[in-house]
Formats: C-alpha cells, structure tokens, sequence
C-alpha cells in the first residue's frame, strides 16, 4: 500500500523507455539497416532530432505515472479507512441489539415480577390474609428499588464515551498511574511499564479512565495471586497500540470464542466472582467509539492480555 | 389426576418463585414444592433422588436465563448423568420470552416437553397438568 506511488512511478518509468528504445531500434537497424554497434546510435540520433522529443517519454510518462499512483495510493487509503469504519458501525450495531435485547429482558422482569406481585395481592386482599398482603408489598419494594437500580446502570452507559470534542493529549504511562492511584488500587496491583514507543494519545480522559479501569479491576478480580500487569506501548503500522498482559487465572478462549465481549454473558470462572457481564462489553463499545478495536489473548492458567488497538481519528470521514 | 404430584421449581428470580410457589399451593393435588435459585443445586438434588429413587419429582418447572448454568445446560447435564436411564419427570420450561433462539434450543432437545411463559397462568398450567397427568 505505502509503495503505490513508487510502483506506479517506476511502471511509468519503465514504459517510457519503451518508447525512446524502441525508437532507436527500428529506426537503426531495420528502417535504415545501418550495422549493429553503438556508433550508428550515435550517428541516427545526431541525423534525427526526432529522438531528443522521444527522449522525454520516460520523463513525461514517469511524471503522469506519479501523479496517477499518488492518487491511486490515496483511493487506497480511504478505501481501507471506510472498510474499518464500517467494520466497526457493524460491531458496534450488532453490540447495541444484544444490548437492547437485554435491557428490553430485564425490564420486562422487572415489570412482569409487579404486575405478579400486584395480583398476589389482589388474591390475598379479597381472602383477608393482611399478613401476606404486607410480606407482598415488601416484595414490591424490592423489585421497584431493584429495578431502578437497573435502569441507573443501563443510563450510566449511555453517559459513557462518544464524539471527539473532549479529546486532549494525554501522557499514557502518568495518567495510568493516576487512574490506579486515585481509584486506590496501588495496593491490589502492580503496573509494570516495559516498552514506550510512544508517549501520548489523543483520547476523551474519561473514556481512556473508564477503558483502563474495567481492564485493571478485571486483573485484580481474575487473580489467584498478588494482581501485575505489564503494559506495552507499541506501534501497530499507523495505530497506537496499548497491551496489557496479566498474570490472572487466565481465560478459555477455545470454549468462550466471541461471548467475551458481549454483554451480559458472564464467563464461567472457578473463582465464583459475580458481575454484572457489563464491563467487557462496555470497554468494546468504548474501543469502537474511539476508532479502535480490542482484542485478546488468553489460555487458563497463563494470564490474560487486552490489546487496545487506536487507530487515528480521521476528521476527514 | 393419578396421585399427588412433587414440583421442582428452578427459577434464580426470587419473586417468580414466591409466585409460583403460591400458585402451586392453591392446587390439592401439590404434594410437595421445592424451589432452587441455582440449576446446579436443583441438578444436584434432582440426582440425588434419582439415585436413591427417593421422591422424585414428577414436575420441574425450569427457567433458562440463569447465571451459571442455564435452562438448557441443566437439560443437557440432566441427559449426560442419566446415561441409559430414564425417569418420568416432566420438565416445563419456564420463560418470559420467546426468543428466537431459546425456541431453537427447545426443539432440538426432547427432555422438556412444554414453553410456558412467566408469570405463570393458572388455566394454562392447569390445562398442561392435565395433557400430562390425567
């Protein structure tokens, strides 16, 4: 891709001399049949300034061959940034049906569990039992302030991420020491820094916190052992890439395949840890919302490791 | 109605089985319900009974979205720990909705032999109760 302009250059090159070479060839030895030696090159080219104007082909043709390629190389590139773009609106759509689906379910319990309830104690009311009327309308309770619990967290996931306008370069290693100071998980992890190819990232600060915050808290929860993880700051091609490998109880990826980044779907675990099958989905939406992707790798026992993959924000798509 | 019948209740909503305990208890024929907020303990149960040929329940009425193990991994565990044996349990899934894949999943299996939608209808379960026990 990057040497389009070159080949397309060379190509118009090449052709060019086609023209001159080809010229002399015929002119020479079979219009004019003079003998073959590089002497009756000299002699035709001196008797035929023909030549000199067909000299410029290579010239001419390399120079329109550039300028194609130049534009060819750009096709290329805009291609290639729609395809990740709409690689990424497919995601992140087919991210928001599963999310809808599952919002639309747990309210639905929820409303099906008072229509349930309220019937109860239509029964009881009307048989008198006052007793059972007060234990149901405890339930009901429950249910509204469990309900309004699911609906605050569906809302805080509305709030999170979208649209460019907050961004500001941040220094990555510093501002990852931060969300893990002010979060006060420095005595549940450790953060080791190895490489640093690079030192800034122009990201929303919220959305990077709240990215690194599921992924760090992720480590502490899925570790038998002391939390560490080693992050890596590496280029990827054009992309900026963040990979972060713990040393935690490790995933099946053979047996999960693509559930990981789905929400809702809780991954089986041998440390019995609850969640609410949010965060992962959460840090997909966040990735893809930034044009980026993550990824994993993974095997029980032998730790996890998120590439976070930041692909420059293109203004002009 | 041949005898009393014995309900299992797999369901990991608290409420849903309050109700469903409730409804079961307005029927006479009922003998026993017992209600298991995780499928692995009602499997662990189920089993157990099985096993000693101890009261096995005639009826479970079993949710599919649980965490953990889930409606129909309940099923597919049930079929693997009965190996050649079969017991006359009828599992009634339970369901508040019909999702396309859930319907997929029902017909592929032949354990269950009913979808009934929650919150459970009165007529409806007494209809099937009857088709099943009559």
């Amino acid at each position: 891709m990057r040497n389009t302009r070159l080949n397309y250059t060379l190509f118009g090159i090449g052709f060019g001399l086609a023209f001159p070479l080809l010229a002399i060839i015929s002119d020479c030895f079979i219009f004019n049949k003079l003998p073959f030696q590089f002497n009756s090159v000299i002699v035709r080219i001196q008797q035929n300034p023909i030549h000199y104007i067909i000299f410029l082909a290579p010239f001419v043709l390399g120079y329109t061959f550039f300028r194609i390629g130049g534009s060819m190389a750009s096709r290329y590139l805009l291609t290639k940034r729609l395809r990740q773009s709409n690689t990424a609106l497919n995601e992140s759509n087919q991210l928001l049906d599963a999310f809808n689906y599952h919002v639309s379910h747990d309210l639905k319990t929820v409303l099906n569990n008072q229509l349930t309830l309220a019937h109860m104690i239509d029964k009881y009311v009307q048989q008198k039992e006052y007793d059972r009327v007060l234990e149901i309308s405890q339930k009901l309770q429950e249910v509204g302030a469990n309900g309004l619990n699911t609906v605050t967290s569906f809302l805080k996931i509305g709030e999170e991420g979208f649209g460019y306008e907050n961004d500001e370069s941040i220094p990555v290693e510093a501002e990852i020491n931060r969300i893990v100071t002010e979060n006060q998980l420095q005595n549940e992890i450790t953060v080791n820094f190895r490489k640093s190819a690079f030192k800034t990232l122009v990201i929303n600060k919220k959305v990077f916190e709240s990215i690194l915050l599921n992924l760090l808290t992720n480590a502490i929860k899925y570790s038998t052992s002391p939390s560490v993880v080693t992050i890596d700051l590496d280029f990827q091609q054009e992309a900026k890439q963040i990979t972060i490998a713990d040393n935690g109880i490790g995933i099946d990826l053979k047996q999960v395949g693509d559930q990981l980044f789905k929400p809702f779907n809780r991954i089986k675990n041998n440390l019995n840890k609850e969640g609410n099958g949010i965060g992962l989905f959460l840090v997909k939406k966040m990735m893809l919302s930034v044009n980026g992707e993550v990824s994993v790798k993974s095997e029980p026992g032998a730790g996890t490791t998120f590439i976070l993959t930041f692909h420059p924000k293109y203004s002009a798509l | 109605m041949v005898s009393k019948l014995d309900f299992f209740i797999i369901d990991d909503s608290d409420v849903n089985n309050y109700y469903t305990e409730d409804l079961l208890d307005e029927f006479e024929f009922t003998n026993s319900v017992s209600t298991f907020l995780r499928a692995q303990e009602g499997l662990t149960e189920l089993m157990r009974r099985v096993d000693e040929n101890d009261n096995i329940p005639n009826v479970i009425l079993l949710d599919i979205r649980m965490p953990e193990m889930d409606g129909f991994e309940f099923i597919e565990e049930l079929e693997y720990r009965l190996e050649e044996r079969t017991i006359d349990t009828k599992i009634f899934i339970l369901t508040s909705s019909k999702h396309r894949r859930d319907v997929e999943a029902f017909d592929k299996q032949s354990i269950a032999c009913e979808f009934l939608n929650k919150p459970l209808n009165k007529a409806e379960l007494l209809t099937v109760l009857g088709k099943h026990f009559s």
